[in-house]
């Protein structure tokens, strides 16, 4: 058995003929909080999907906890999608009652103790809750797992700095310290704080992979300063390019 | 874990079709008494009478569309679309994922079939009360005596279910044919219907017209539960291997961009 929990090796995926992951490899080791680092379309939500199995790789290996993309993955894996998931007729706790049939690690009580804290009514209809009571309804159901492997797509983005603050606390205060976290968001700075690794991508290629403390020490600066200097963008010349 | 999947698949085609079905069977009461057949003292005008028998037609209708609309949206919207984030990352097979689905869209459209053969029984002119006088127990007797009409009865209603499993499946084989590309899903999946409906039937013509076959038609025709199981298989292996396709596509290619 590998001592990591996920293992990339030449991971490769396309869409068609555009390429979203090239030759990918990464191993992340459990009880890490990992941020998976890149602008939009660096292909950070595609390795998430490629993790829970709502994709396919084009060719490569990938494997969590030493198996490959299955029914154990799945029940290994808390995913929070930068989407929302679920049907409308549903109410909450028709969901918290499906978590609970479908995974073991399900802690129904801290779902409903999480309701309570962030002012969800989770025997309200989901049609008839805000965008962003969803989304924390979606939170609830990601950390209420102790699960070995959390998959955040994108969870600070398109939310106020208080609401950032908010979601990463929940996150923190709520996940199985012995799992890891793998964290997508291009909004270092306010993740910077909680990572233990960070991992760099550009155009579907992993720039670096390195913990924090490694980027402080050899590069002297933050991880948000180098992600803005390894992803800093030209200005746009008259007529030219970026 | 298809236990688990089915018991969200009939909670959500409950939550839909509940009320249909409700109003399908109070329509047709209200109507058993309204309609104007000549034997029955009207209770309303005729106006009135005729827009309740119009009501009625319309909720039949359209409980039968709303049917296939539901068995394309649950599996298009509940494993190819948004739901599909969810439904893929629980840790099932997709096979079960498929099979939940079939078995869930097979009851739904029974279901609505018995809704439609009970609404006229309810609207006929019959006294129900006089039923319970029935010699039920010689009509037991009667059918103990002659199993044969439980059996050919109990092979009518696996041919209706065998058709239903492949209209079914040959859906959801479209549907997962258009998930495989990458532009205008929704149009290939209606090609893929037609194309695949074509090659089933051409499939028929042919294969019945194959000596060996045309000689085992001709054995089992002989025995009427030998034809209908015939018929029966004859529909369900093409839906297993309809199936089958799908659930490997979703396997092996899905793509939940």
């Amino acid at each position: 058995m590998s001592d990591f929990l996920i293992e990339c090796r030449g991971l490769y995926k396309s869409y068609g003929l555009r390429p979203a992951l090239s030759g990918v490899d990464l191993a992340v080791g459990p009880g890490r909080i990992v941020g998976l680092l890149g602008p939009n379309g660096s292909g950070k939500t595609t390795l998430i999907k490629l993790l829970c199995g709502l994709l396919q790789p084009t060719r490569g290996e990938l494997t969590v906890d030493g198996s490959a993309i299955g029914p154990y993955t799945k029940s290994v894996i808390s995913y929070l999608p930068d989407r929302m998931y679920f049907a409308d007729w549903m109410k909450a706790v028709d969901l918290f009652d499906l978590f609970r049939d479908f995974y073991a690690d399900f802690e129904y009580e801290k779902a409903m103790a999480m309701c309570r804290s962030l002012g969800v009514e989770p025997g309200d209809r989901l049609k008839s809750m805000s965008k962003g009571t969803k989304e924390k309804v979606q939170l609830v159901l990601a950390m209420s797992r102790a699960a070995k492997l959390y998959l955040l797509d994108e969870p600070i983005a398109g939310v106020d700095p208080a609401a950032r603050d908010f979601i990463l606390r929940t996150i923190l205060t709520n996940y199985n310290e012995e799992g890891t976290v793998l964290l997508s968001t291009h909004l270092i700075s306010d993740i910077e704080k909680v990572l233990d690794e960070a991992v760099f991508l550009k155009e579907g290629r992993i720039m670096l992979h390195a913990t924090v403390d490694d980027i402080r020490e050899k590069e002297g600066k933050s991880v948000d300063a180098l992600f803005r200097e390894i992803f800093r963008a030209e200005p746009m010349w008259e007529g030219g390019e970026l | 874990m298809l236990l688990k999947l089915l018991k969200y698949d009939f909670r959500a085609m409950w939550k839909q079709f509940s009320l249909i079905w409700g109003a399908a069977l109070v329509l047709a009461l209200v109507n058993r008494f309204t309609l104007n057949t000549g034997r029955r003292i009207p209770v309303m005008g005729e106006n009135a009478s005729s827009l309740l028998a119009i009501a009625f037609s319309v909720v039949l209708a359209a409980m039968f569309v709303i049917a296939v609309i539901f068995v394309i949206q649950r599996f298009a919207r509940g494993l190819l679309g948004s739901e599909g984030y969810l439904m893929h990352t629980l840790p099932v097979r997709s096979w079960q994922l498929v099979a939940a689905r079939l078995i869930c869209g097979t009851v739904t459209w029974i279901g609505c079939g018995m809704v439609a053969v009970l609404c006229p029984l309810i609207m006929a002119p019959v006294d129900w009360s006089e039923m319970i006088y029935l010699p039920w127990l010689n009509v037991i007797r009667g059918l103990i005596k002659h199993p044969d009409v439980i059996l050919v009865f109990s092979e009518i209603c696996l041919m209706i279910v065998s058709a239903i499993v492949i209209s079914i499946s040959l859906m959801y084989l479209a549907m997962s044919i258009g998930h495989l590309f990458s532009h205008h899903r929704k149009l290939v999946s209606v090609a893929a219907f037609i194309g695949l409906y074509i090659l089933l039937a051409n499939f028929y013509a042919r294969i019945f017209l194959w000596n060996p076959v045309e000689q085992f038609i001709d054995w089992v025709s002989g025995n009427v539960h030998g034809a209908m199981l015939s018929v029966s298989a004859a529909m369900v292996i093409p839906a297993l291997i309809f199936l089958a396709l799908t659930s490997w596509i979703l396997e092996n290619k899905l793509n939940l961009e």
